[in-house]
């Protein structure tokens, strides 16, 4: 069982993603964007975060369009698991992957709040999963978890061409209350999303990083938690999707 | 008044462009990018050059070149347009030109693309817009996504430079 991190010039977060998976039991390895193995030996794919191509006309959408990409949609369609995180996130919405027909049902676009761009956002946030049996990586959740995570994009806000998807990850507060404004949804995500799975519900596109999970919360983040007796579960797990069979 | 922008040293996001772009049948041989500001106010067009040239925001003379009058611009390219179906008041432009100027008088900038393709070959049958210009999950055109943008083939003449308003 090895999953492939995909190495995309300009990525930056395949190390990170690397230790996170090792740290939940995973045996992976970095695969260049160059690379012209057929990927049918790898068990799962993780696209990590970064700039890749430098973000150059739209964030994700030259890396979407590499020969590699077909590949992972050819493993997509097999079943195999399929993480994008954060720039990870835009290239497999910008390729497809995460919509279900021919055109492109869904888009990440720039930071907004007020129907003004607010340039990137570096913070920590809360996630809510919905409908999460319906996705190998939010199964390990149920609907009523907050996760505490870190947000680091600049192009981070989902757009949607019909309704919510059936399946994801909303930004909450720490309470556990979804909300579509700013601060809760930093981005101005349409349904406060900030992850999606696609229909069959083996690949998940996610902006936020749940690789960095490991990281110890802030002070203020455990305290207020403490105060309001709010168990937050560690968003880490997600990695687990790569283990089911 | 329409005022465009484009580097001075090459623009790699119309190389990579360029490079995906080649895979297609009608793929142009040479794509060039131009930054598209549309500015709305009532204001002279040299006023306005000389605020944009002194601190507008959008233009560095040391990285751009500034094009408002149509003779700046190579007229042997195929233009597309795109621009964002709701287009965003770019508010720090339109002050920094205001404080400039030392009084309200430009209201809005939006900003958009022009992409300009270069075609070597004789072409039998002219560019198809969505076929290469929109994003779909098939195929290789990044520069618009139909959720976001909206593309038009335009001619140079149908551009109102700020010089020739």
């Amino acid at each position: 069982m090895t999953v492939a991190v995909i190495r995309f010039p300009g990525s930056n977060c395949e190390d990170e993603s690397i230790q996170a998976l090792t740290e939940c039991g995973v045996s992976c390895r970095i695969v260049e964007w160059t690379s012209d193995d057929d990927f049918n030996d790898f068990t799962g794919f993780l696209l990590p975060g970064g700039f890749s191509y430098q973000d150059r006309i739209r964030a994700g959408v030259i890396a979407a369009k590499l020969p590699l990409m077909n590949k992972i949609k050819g493993q997509a369609k097999q079943g195999k698991p399929i993480l994008g995180i954060c720039n990870g996130a835009q290239i497999l919405v910008e390729s497809g992957v995460i919509s279900s027909g021919s055109t492109l049902d869904e888009v990440i676009d720039f930071n907004m709040a007020e129907h003004q761009p607010i340039g990137f956002v570096s913070d920590w946030g809360f996630l809510r999963p919905f409908n999460a049996k319906y996705n190998r990586f939010l199964s390990s959740f149920t609907d009523n978890d907050v996760l505490p995570i870190q947000i680091c994009h600049g192009e981070g806000r989902f757009i949607f061409s019909g309704a919510k998807p059936h399946s994801g990850v909303v930004y909450v507060s720490m309470l556990g209350e979804p909300s579509e404004a700013f601060p809760i949804t930093p981005n101005g995500s349409a349904h406060g999303i900030a992850g999606v799975s696609n229909r069959d519900g083996n690949v998940l596109a996610i902006m936020p990083h749940p690789e960095r999970s490991n990281a110890p919360l802030p002070l203020s983040i455990k305290t207020a938690a403490k105060k309001n007796g709010m168990n937050l579960v560690n968003a880490m797990a997600l990695m687990n999707g790569f283990k089911q069979v | 008044m329409i005022i465009c922008t484009t580097l001075k040293q090459k623009d790699l996001a119309a190389v990579s462009a360029q490079k995906l772009m080649a895979q297609s049948e009608n793929g142009p041989d040479i794509i060039r990018r131009y930054d598209y500001y549309s500015i709305a106010g009532d204001v002279a067009a040299d006023q306005l050059i000389s605020a944009v040239h002194a601190g507008g925001g959008f233009f560095n003379p040391n990285k751009h070149v500034l094009l408002s009058k149509k003779s700046q611009i190579n007229e042997n390219q195929v233009f597309f347009h795109v621009v964002r179906r709701t287009p965003i008041n770019c508010l720090n432009y339109v002050r920094a030109i205001n404080d400039w100027l030392k009084k309200p008088v430009v209201s809005h900038i939006f900003q958009s693309e022009l992409w300009g393709f270069f075609y070597e070959r004789p072409l039998m049958v002219a560019p198809n817009v969505n076929e290469v210009m929109v994003s779909t999950p098939n195929g290789i055109a990044p520069f618009a996504h139909p959720l976001i943008h909206q593309v038009s083939k335009i001619s140079l003449n149908q551009i109102q430079f700020a010089n020739e308003a």
